[in-house]
């Protein structure tokens, strides 16, 4: 629990401020914590292949590393899609069972995204290997 | 300051193929650049004529985006193996 957090309940505690009000602060508190969250500097995609033991064996291997620049940089050159070509890609993207619509992603939005990709971690794992996506800092 | 890559590294290595090249991109960026400003009056005049119908926008803006695309690209890297066959794609 961070400073802030304890001086807002030990002024809840002492009757200085009100519930809701603490709540607020609270909440406050949260927002401030993910505005200082870092955005990752890269996603990586790493497929092992394992053997009985579940350890890692030669194989097919997989190790793939993007830049999250190049995910902000792709998502602004969707916006610069004009309107009249959307309809086609929204049809284009339904046919391959994507119900995306590219209007909702908005470059304002980006940073957000990428911030909270920053929690992103995927371990599947299989007789035969192990994927994992992950992002670094 | 966004700079694009500067070398590309491109590994094949299976039974048929042995590729190992550092490929010079800043010599394609220099010829890109020539080609672009030869280009840019016609550009111009592209940009002018699709504006009423909403692509002279994109056409405009699509310019600095390929660049910024492109300059993301760096550090992207792309390693597949496998027994006998390597595919390695790397941008610095």
């Amino acid at each position: 629990m961070g400073n802030n957090q304890t001086k807002i309940l030990e002024m809840l505690a002492a009757g200085k401020i009100s519930v809701a009000e603490a709540d607020r602060l609270l909440s406050l508190t949260g927002t401030e914590k993910q505005e200082n969250k870092k955005s990752p500097k890269y996603l990586r995609v790493q497929i092992t292949p394992l053997n009985e033991d579940n350890e890692a064996v030669g194989g097919q291997r997989v190790n793939v590393r993007v830049p999250v620049s190049l995910m902000r940089a792709g998502i602004k050159l969707a916006s610069i899609i004009p309107p009249s070509a959307y309809n086609d890609v929204d049809a284009a993207l339904k046919d391959k069972g994507l119900q995306i619509d590219l209007r909702d992603i908005k470059p304002e939005n980006i940073e957000e995204l990428i911030t909270a990709l920053g929690d992103l971690e995927v371990n599947v794992e299989d007789k035969n290997s192990r994927i994992q996506v992950f992002t670094e800092f | 300051m966004n700079i694009p890559p500067m070398l590309m590294r491109l590994k094949i290595i299976n039974s048929e193929h042995h590729i190992n090249l550092w490929l010079p991109l800043f010599l394609v960026w220099i010829v890109l650049l020539v080609i672009a400003i030869a280009l840019s009056p016609i550009i111009c005049i592209l940009v002018l004529i699709l504006w009423p119908l909403g692509w002279g926008e994109t056409l405009l803006l699509a310019g600095p985006a390929v660049y910024r695309l492109i300059c993301s690209a760096r550090e992207l890297s792309i390693d597949i193996r496998q027994p006998g066959e390597i595919v390695q794609i790397y941008f610095k």
